[in-house]
Parts: structure tokens; sequence; C-alpha cells
């Protein structure tokens, strides 16, 4: 069984932002209104964290989706609905159609990485002929996160089965990895593709002592 | 022949049916839940808890309810009701056979009119989304969820400080037990209100009974809300039972029959106020357990996350002390309106107000202690990610709201009401709007400078104001509140007519002969 993550190289990474438009447009995720930025809706950010005081400042810019928790998601926990839950590959989908927006999940999770539909989302003239026809598009009231672009691992299956084959390695690949220029975003099995990944000795994963396992790996810049 | 035969009586069985037929129902649900949890391999074992705790307290109610009504139906007559209404019975009846007069109708419009806009905001809300409130990320829950404990906190508080009160076989308590009832059934209607609107998807309310996963918080929330509704209606019920016998008697018109029904065959023998004793003493005992369960089932929503200052055993028990200390505020400021409204100071006295005054210096004592006891564990252990929350709370953002709950739930009560001279009913009233106030800004310090300081540094994340429309919902369900009270007022008696009249004839006996017991005869050896 497959154990799906991801790993970012914050030493290749420019934070650039492709990530995140890349995802957006995939998901058909809500533009937002400007109006209130506390609102919007974009399920790959890029966290800038301080170090240090000023003068002496620099930021650490790291990509940020759902972090996919390995063990005892929070989120799942707490969902009164079973709208979200940790699958058998690892995944931690959410079902639009059963979320009931309590928004219980996303008080109880760490990174504070999933968002709600506070309108309904509004797509003017030219944007809706951009709408991506294998994800659907979220009512208002409803939870909804990054899921992985699970959408294209279901396209890489069906494929691979109407080719009478197996899914290949690398098939399977998620919009941000995509659309990153500098290859810092790598998707695949974290027992296939990212074997080995998180025994880098770069290798960290955000809120570590929560004793959570994110599945979403970040490798620390190079010193030298 | 006796009253309360014929459709009445059918009524009355359709009725115990019903009762008996939720529990089953409720029980059913439980064990299906439990079944389909355990063959999809999830936590099957809070289902099994919690259907043994809701399912044994619904049947322990039906029984109970059961048997009493058995026991009223059997009892031979009693007294026949004097023709002549004594001055009590006069006086506390007045407010049910009178009209209402112009001012109280003109309040009642206002609050109309308060509940009209709160629904418009409603409205407002339903079609736009929950982008009409001021929440937002990283505050996902605000006012409401602040609303909804507040509610249920004045809820299962009035119901746990009058029932204990009860088993103490504290005297005083008899002036506001119903008035305590009686505010804890429309807290508990207007409270979950609140949840209700803070929903995304109202219309998929429905999912939480048809795969509701009982290992959420949420989900023992909701059994905890319907067995607590339950609960205080019956507890509500019970002590009317007697009123509704005299009323039957004193009121013609349409209000004739409702009252005849409702008494359940009441004539005021021996038998059924035994009966009716054993099941108001037994009832009490239950209450106290499903409210300290029920009220610290609202807490653990919050303390069994992962977040800073949360995740803190001393919730529950805080939330429990806060919800006492809350209903004795609100029954002070109930018996006060109603002493004003109604002129009963003959039932309403300054001991009243005397003994509520030492009930709010006590909690107020006692959450000062569990305040500091939380504040030093958090700043000696000086956790980045708490400390930066409490010092919003001490002196930043929060500061003003921190220090009004401060000043409501340990100053002002020690301050106004120490010494047994100070407290006059003025000041307990002064005292009580304190708390009430103090109460809702603690809630509100509790969960919004949590989620304002996520453990993430999150971009675009803005500060939390309530909107227009939060604060009008707020405001429509305290008229809501007070606009339910006024309207029971108009066909029950605000206390007890039958407890009032007895505890005036039996109460200096009864203190006579407990002290007795108490008191040996000391003799010389």
């Amino acid at each position: 069984m497959s154990r799906w993550g991801m790993a970012v190289d914050l030493d290749r990474c420019t934070a650039c932002g492709a990530c995140t438009v890349a995802c957006a447009q995939e998901n058909n995720v809500a533009l937002g209104n400007p109006d209130r930025p506390d609102q919007l809706i974009r399920w790959m950010e890029i966290l800038p964290a301080e170090r240090g005081k000023y003068p002496e400042v620099s930021a650490r810019l790291a990509p940020s989706p759902c972090q996919h928790c390995d063990r005892e998601p929070p989120c799942a926990r707490v969902c009164p609905v079973y709208a979200t839950y940790r699958n058998v590959e690892g995944l931690i989908p959410q079902i639009y159609e059963q979320c009931i927006g309590c928004r219980y999940c996303v008080n109880a999770c760490p990174y504070t990485c999933k968002h709600f539909n506070w309108s309904r989302p509004e797509f003017p003239a030219p944007f809706e002929r951009g709408l991506n026809p294998d994800v659907s598009v979220r009512n208002a009231g409803v939870m909804e996160k990054c899921n992985f672009c699970y959408h294209r691992l279901q396209v890489v299956r069906d494929t691979a089965a109407q080719e009478g084959r197996e899914p290949k390695l690398g098939e399977y690949r998620t919009a941000c990895q995509e659309s990153c220029p500098t290859k810092a975003i790598r998707f695949g099995d974290l027992d296939g593709e990212l074997e080995g990944v998180r025994e880098n000795e770069r290798a960290f994963t955000l809120l570590e002592d929560l004793g959570l396992m994110p599945k979403v790996i970040y490798l620390k810049e190079k010193t030298s | 022949m006796r009253p309360g035969r014929g459709g009445a009586f059918r009524v009355q069985i359709a009725f115990f049916l019903f009762i008996w037929g939720f529990t089953f129902v409720t029980a059913g649900w439980f064990a299906w839940s439990a079944r389909w949890l355990h063959r999809y391999g999830d936590a099957w074992k809070p289902a099994v808890v919690m259907g043994i705790a809701v399912t044994s307290c619904f049947a322990l109610l039906a029984g109970l309810l059961t048997w009493t009504f058995v026991a009223l139906g059997r009892g031979e007559n009693g007294e026949r009701f004097d023709p002549v209404p004594d001055p009590i019975e006069r006086r506390l009846l007045a407010p049910v056979l009178a009209g209402w007069s112009a001012r109280t109708w003109a309040t009642a419009l206002a609050l109309v009119a308060v509940i009209a806009w709160a629904g418009y905001c409603w409205y407002l809300q339903l079609r736009y989304g929950l982008a009409v409130t001021g929440l937002g990320r990283p505050v996902f829950w605000g006012m409401y969820i602040v609303d909804f404990d507040f509610f249920l906190g004045i809820a299962y508080g009035l119901v746990l400080l009058s029932a204990v009160l009860r088993l103490a076989g504290a005297d005083w308590r008899r002036a506001g037990q119903r008035l305590a009832a009686m505010g804890a059934v429309f807290a508990m209607i207007v409270g979950p209100v609140n949840i209700l609107l803070d929903l995304g998807r109202l219309d998929h309310l429905h999912k939480v009974y048809a795969s509701g996963r009982m290992q959420s918080p949420l989900l023992w929330d909701v059994a905890s809300i319907m067995t607590f509704l339950i609960t205080c209606l019956v507890y509500l019920f019970l002590p009317l039972i007697p009123d509704f016998g005299l009323l039957r008697e004193r009121v013609g018109g349409f209000r004739k029959p409702i009252y005849r029904f409702l008494s359940f065959g009441w004539t005021g023998s021996a038998a059924q106020v035994a009966a009716l004793d054993r099941a108001n003493r037994l009832l009490a005992i239950l209450v106290v357990f499903v409210a300290v369960i029920v009220r610290s089932v609202v807490a653990w929503i919050t303390s069994l996350t992962l977040q800073p200052l949360w995740h803190s055993a001393l919730t529950g028990p805080m939330y429990v002390l806060g919800a006492i200390f809350l209903s004795a505020a609100v029954l002070a400021l109930l018996l006060a309106a109603m002493r004003r409204a109604f002129g009963l100071s003959a039932v309403i006295r300054p001991v009243h107000f005397d003994k509520l005054g030492l009930v709010l210096v006590l909690c107020a004592v006692v959450w000062g202690y569990l305040m500091v006891s939380e504040l030093l564990t958090v700043s000696y252990g000086n956790e980045p990610d708490e400390m930066a929350i409490i010092a919003t709370k001490l002196s930043g953002r929060f500061s003003l709201l921190f220090w009004m709950a401060v000043g409501g739930l340990f100053a002002a009560p020690v301050a106004l009401l120490t010494r047994k001279s100070w407290r006059t009913a003025g000041r307990v009233v002064a005292a009580s709007l304190a708390v009430f106030v103090g109460s809702w800004a603690q809630l509100y310090t509790e969960l919004v400078p949590v989620l304002e300081h996520p453990r993430m540094p999150l971009p675009g994340s803005g500060h939390y104001r309530p909107a227009a429309v939060e604060i009008a919902t707020f405001a429509g369900c305290l008229a809501a509140f007070v606009l339910l009270t006024m309207i029971l007022t108009r066909f029950v008696p605000v206390v007890a007519v039958f407890y009032e009249r007895r505890g005036r004839g039996d109460a200096a006996a009864q203190a006579t002969e407990r002290s007795r017991e108490y008191q040996a005869e000391v003799t010389h050896p």
C-alpha cells in the first residue's frame, strides 16, 4: 500500500508562489473577496517564519499545504460526521457533501491548514472557463483543504487500468510539484519515490514534538 | 368521578408511550451507531458508553414519570380546594389571572422587534453565507460559540444550583425553584440556536444523526443537550402539577381544560403529595449528575484539542463553577425582576438576596483560586505559545475583556457582598449584573485569544471583531429569553403556590425538628 507524501527542499525553494497559483487553478479554489483577506482560501501557502530580532532579522519561507498527519490526525479525530478521515493510503480527504460546516476540525488542527467557504465561490466571466472539470466547486459553508490532488491519482489509476498495467513510479504528480520552477517540491510514495527522504540529515517536519508525523517533509537550507 | 379521565387520559397514555418509545429509539440509535462504527473498524466504545449513559438517564426519567403518574392517578380524593383563596395564593396567582398592562405589552412588542431584527440578520447570513460575520482565518469560532456556552451555562447552572440547594435542605430555595427551572428551560431553548447560527451547512444537520461519529466531542454535546433539555423540562414540570391543579379550579375559559389535562388528576391527597415529593427528590439527585457531566462536555469541546491553553484539565471544573456562578447571578436578577414586576416582596424576601449574595461571594473566591492556578501554572511553565496568548489577555488586545471578567467575577462580588450587612437586594443585583457581564467576557477570553494565536505564522490572518450580525443575534437571544419568561409568567405562578404554602406551614416545625436532631440534651455527668 502506498503512503503518499511530499518533500519540500527549502534550499531550492525561492518562495516564488507558483505552487500557490497552480494549486488554486488546479483545484477550483475561489478567488475570494479582497476586502476580507482573512476569509481568503489558499490550499498551498507560503508561510513566513521570522528568525532573529531586528536588525539581524531573516525570514524562512516555507510552502505549506495540509500536512497529512500520519498518526491520529486531530481534524479526523474530532469530525462529527466522517467528512474528514485518514484513508488506507494515509491521505486525509475532505468530503464536501458530508461536511456540516462546524469548523471543529480546523480549530483542532495545530497547523490551521484547513479553509472554510465563508460565502458562495464566484468565478467571473473569464475564470469560469478555466475551471477544472475533475474537481468539484465547493458550496458555501463547508471546509476544504489540500488533498494532494487526489483526482489526479484517480486519473492515473484509470489510465493504468485501461492500459492493463500498474501505475508507474512518479506518474502521480501534484499541481504544485509540476509548477515548481526549481523542483523544490517532490511528491510520491514515502516507500517509493521518496524513499529515504525521512532519513535525510536535513529532513524535519513542522511541530515535530506533537507526534503527529506529518507526511509533508521539509529539507532545511544547506548551511555552507 | 376522578378528574383527568376520558380524552385527556388517552393523551396522557400516548405521552407515556412517547417517552418510552423515545428512550428505546435513543438506545437503538446508539446501538446501531456502535454496530456500524465497529464494522468500519472505528472507535465504537464511545457509542456504547454514551448509549448506556443517555439511555439509562432517559429510562430513569421515563420510569420516574410513569411511577409518579400512576401514583397520582391512584391517589384518593384529597383536599377540597378552598373556594376563597388565601392572600399568598391571591398574590401569586394575580399575574396569571390578570391580563397584561399596556406597559407590559409595549415591552413585549419591543422584545419582538429585537427578535425580528435578529431573525432578519439570520436571513442575511443564510443568504450571503458566514462571510457577513466577523469570523475569518484563524478565528473560526467567535461570538456564536461564546453565546452558546453562555446560555448553556445559565441552563446547567440554574438546575445544578437549585437541585443542590434542594438536596441540602435549604428552605430559602423555595422562592427561586420555579424561576430556576423556568430559566433553565428557556436558556436551553435559546442556547442551542447559536449552534444552528454557527453551522455552515444547516441543511446537513441530519448527518449528525445519520452518520454521527461517536468519538467526536461534538456528538457528546449533541447527546448531552438532548438529554438535558428533556431532563430540565421534567424538572420544571413535576413541581408545577399541584399549581396546575389549583389553577384548574381558579380559571375559566379556554385555559381550564389545559390546566385540567396538565394537572394529571391532582387533588392534593396525602398519597399524591408523597408520590410527588419522592419523584422530586429522585429527580434532584439525577439532575445534579446530568448537569455536571453535560457542563463538562461543553468544556471538553475545546479542552480535548491540542491547542495551547485550551488543552487544560482545569477547563471542565472552571466551566462547572462558572455555570453555578452565572446562574446564581441570573437567579438573583430574575427574583429581583419578579419581585418588582408582581409586588412579591412578601414571598421574595431580603434573606433570598442575602443567601444568593453569599453564593456569589463563595463562587468568586473559588473562581479567583482557579484563575490564579491557571495563570501560575502557565506562566511558570513559560511555553512561548501559551505565553503569547496570556500576554494578550493580561495587557494586550484582550486586556479590557479579561480585566472585565476579573472585575465582574472576582472584584465586584467580593467588594460588594462580603459582609452580611452589605448583602442588600440592590447590591446583590449590582453584583449580579457584574457577574453576568463578567461571565460572558470570560468565556470570550477563553475562546478567541487562543484562536487568534495559531502555532503557525499564517499569512493574511486578521483580528476578530464581532460583526453586526453576531451582536444582533445575541441581542435577539437575550430578548427571546426575556420574552419567553414573560409569557410563561402569564400561565404559571413564578413561585410555586403549593410549596410556598406548605413551606409556611411546615418550615418552623421542620427547623425545630432538625435542630433537635443535632442538639441532644446535655446532662450533667
